[in-house]
């Protein structure tokens, strides 16, 4: 497939959030967005983030991508302190349509990110050829933005975020609003990408399928504020099939899982106090789990012995 | 200050997918006679104004001193044609018009663009040129005729000074309309500064600069003549209340109808540009 030029191996370093607050607005307005959320994400990883709307996932992938900064606790990449955006990391927005330029190319657009690192013309546009091509769009490098589908500008969107050669990739609901059949084929573009690249992927949704369906690993946030609430290992392997991953019982009994944790922390944040942890959480014998987090989970507030402080944030917000 | 033409895009169903082609191709044909038809109509629109105006000079409603009937009045055109003082008058106008316009243009996009990027500039400045842009231009004419005196420096400062408003704040509107998303989308790519403003900024305010220059060039003219009319400076405005007073008239409507036609084929020009330069835009911004 395509040929990159790797800085730090596939997936480049490891992502870790410790303990980080977000707080918009100043005095009365103050308004707590995100409270301690720890993560680690490990290089060649695919991590998705996912959490009921109005969570503040897209927060978390902004301070993620050095956009905004956290008003407590680090974000550091490869153990340095990240406060602006990153050569080594790549974003790709929900909103395709606004964040395309609609007065450049298609190719133009793919390869704008190059002409600010000082890439030669030609060197240019053949990667941005390379990476349409990777993205199934290899005939319409000469077209304008709003001549393509929804879909498509969400792969050409991607294939910028591939030309850019950056070995993180952070993904804000990407598929959020494109048609269903459009979603499953961006879906395994972005697996078979990830697996032929070898590149580390955060990405950030509310639909628990999608993450169960990606994810080598599903971050569960909620509350209010936003904190880990779980953090678990999807261990459906490598290959996916959108008909026959979705119907095994390891992808429905994630899902189911995922589900009734949110649940949980939604009751929890909306004051009507703790509820037990769902039966079918406690019955299984958790085979999708990691002891220990082996793989780079939650580092903090994300066991399950800790109901108190959960109990806690609940109680932070009255 | 919608920007205007009816048909920015005659292209554009050739461009559009295939499968839509049929239906496109079958509207466009349907719609090639409708555009002739149209332009027949406004035609004879134009025509019917001239009959009545005809029609008011032959009644001699009015003295044929103050309005004379359209054949005298383009019977003119013959005789100004061969006269050097016509081309004379109407290269002192467009001199004038066309320098204040282009020094308002170098001094106020630039400036507007800057200062629409950083917000701070934008907000400093903001009252200093609300009240400057207030002062109506021909008030302060004996101001500028006491300065700089009765010269075409004097015309051409008067111009700059009615045109440069519009276009430093269509401008400065323009620099802002780059969207939250895009200006994030290059913050995380860390897009340069100087790229940035070359290949986001820009043609991000093209449309609203395109506006500006529009209004300032139509102005320019205006204020011209103006100038013209109220001083003794040479150019059509001059030219027109010589006429007048010599009891011309006929040869004052026909430099009326210059400036008219030169109001128009500004327009235009600047139609054209501004489609030559927004040739990106899908057909939906047409309206």
């Amino acid at each position: 497939m395509m040929q990159r030029h790797m800085k730090t191996g596939g997936g480049g370093s490891s992502l870790v959030v410790e303990d980080v607050c977000k707080t918009f607005g100043h005095g009365a307005d103050e308004h707590r967005v995100i409270e301690g959320l720890s993560l680690r994400v490990d290089p060649g990883e695919f991590v998705c983030v996912v959490g009921p709307s109005g969570a503040g996932k897209t927060t978390l992938l902004r301070c993620l991508s050095g956009l905004i900064r956290p008003t407590t606790g680090t974000i550091r990449y490869g153990g340095e302190l990240l406060t602006r955006p990153h050569a080594d990391i790549a974003v790709v927005f929900q909103d395709y349509r606004g964040s395309l330029l609609p007065w450049m190319r298609v190719r133009d657009n793919v390869a704008f990110p190059l002409e600010g690192m000082g890439v030669k013309r030609a060197e240019r546009n053949r990667r941005a050829e390379e990476c349409l091509g990777a993205v199934g769009l290899a005939d319409v490098g000469d077209k304008y933005p709003w001549q393509l589908s929804g879909g498509m500008q969400q792969r050409v969107a991607i294939a910028r975020g591939l030309a850019y050669e950056a070995p993180v990739l952070l993904m804000d609901e990407p598929f959020g609003s494109v048609d269903a059949q459009s979603r499953f084929d961006l879906e395994d573009l972005t697996l078979s990408l990830r697996a032929s690249l070898g590149i580390t992927v955060v990405l950030v949704t509310h639909d628990i399928d999608e993450a169960v369906y990606l994810g080598d690993r599903v971050v569960v946030i909620g509350g209010r504020p936003t904190t880990v609430v779980d953090n678990l290992v999807v261990d459906l392997g490598a290959d996916r099939d959108q008909i026959t991953t979705r119907a095994d019982h390891r992808f429905t009994d994630l899902r189911t899982r995922v589900l009734t944790m949110i649940r949980e922390a939604q009751a929890q944040a909306q004051g009507e106090g703790p509820t037990v942890r769902s039966e079918s959480t406690s019955e299984e014998p958790a085979p999708d789990r990691s002891p220990g987090d082996a793989m780079g989970g939650a580092t903090g507030g994300t066991g399950r012995g800790d109901g108190p402080a959960r109990e806690k944030t609940g109680r932070a917000v009255r | 200050m919608a920007i205007s033409t009816t048909d920015r895009r005659p292209t554009a169903p050739d461009r559009k997918r295939p499968a839509r082609r049929t239906w496109r191709t079958r509207h466009t044909r349907a719609g090639n006679p409708g555009r002739r038809v149209l332009l027949m109509l406004q035609l004879a629109t134009v025509l019917a104004v001239l009959l009545i105006w005809a029609a008011l000079a032959a009644a001699r409603l009015v003295s044929a001193t103050a309005l004379p009937g359209p054949a005298a009045v383009f019977g003119q055109f013959p005789q100004l044609f061969g006269d050097p003082v016509y081309w004379q008058a109407v290269g002192d106008t467009l001199n004038g018009a066309v320098t204040g316009f282009v020094a308002a243009a170098v001094i106020g996009v630039p400036l507007g663009l800057v200062t629409g990027t950083y917000a701070a500039a934008e907000q400093s400045s903001r009252l200093l040129v609300d009240v400057l842009r207030s002062f109506p231009v021909i008030a302060l004419l004996p101001v500028f005729l006491l300065v700089l005196g009765s010269t075409p420096t004097m015309k051409t400062t008067v111009v700059l000074l009615a045109c440069v408003f519009p276009v430093f704040l269509q401008a400065q509107y323009g620099a802002r309309s780059v969207t939250p998303m895009i200006a994030e989308t290059m913050d995380s790519y860390r897009v340069p500064r100087l790229l940035r403003f070359r290949k986001v900024i820009l043609p991000s305010a093209t449309p609203s600069v395109m506006t500006g220059l529009r209004l300032a060039a139509t102005t320019s003219v205006l204020v011209a003549i103006g100038v013209e009319v109220l001083t003794t400076l040479p150019g059509i405005g001059h030219e027109v209340v010589q006429a007048q007073q010599g009891g011309a008239a006929a040869r004052a409507y026909a430099y009326i109808v210059t400036a008219g036609a030169i109001g128009y084929s500004i327009n235009l020009l600047s139609q054209f540009a501004e489609r030559r330069l927004l040739r990106w835009r899908p057909p939906t911004h047409t309206d």
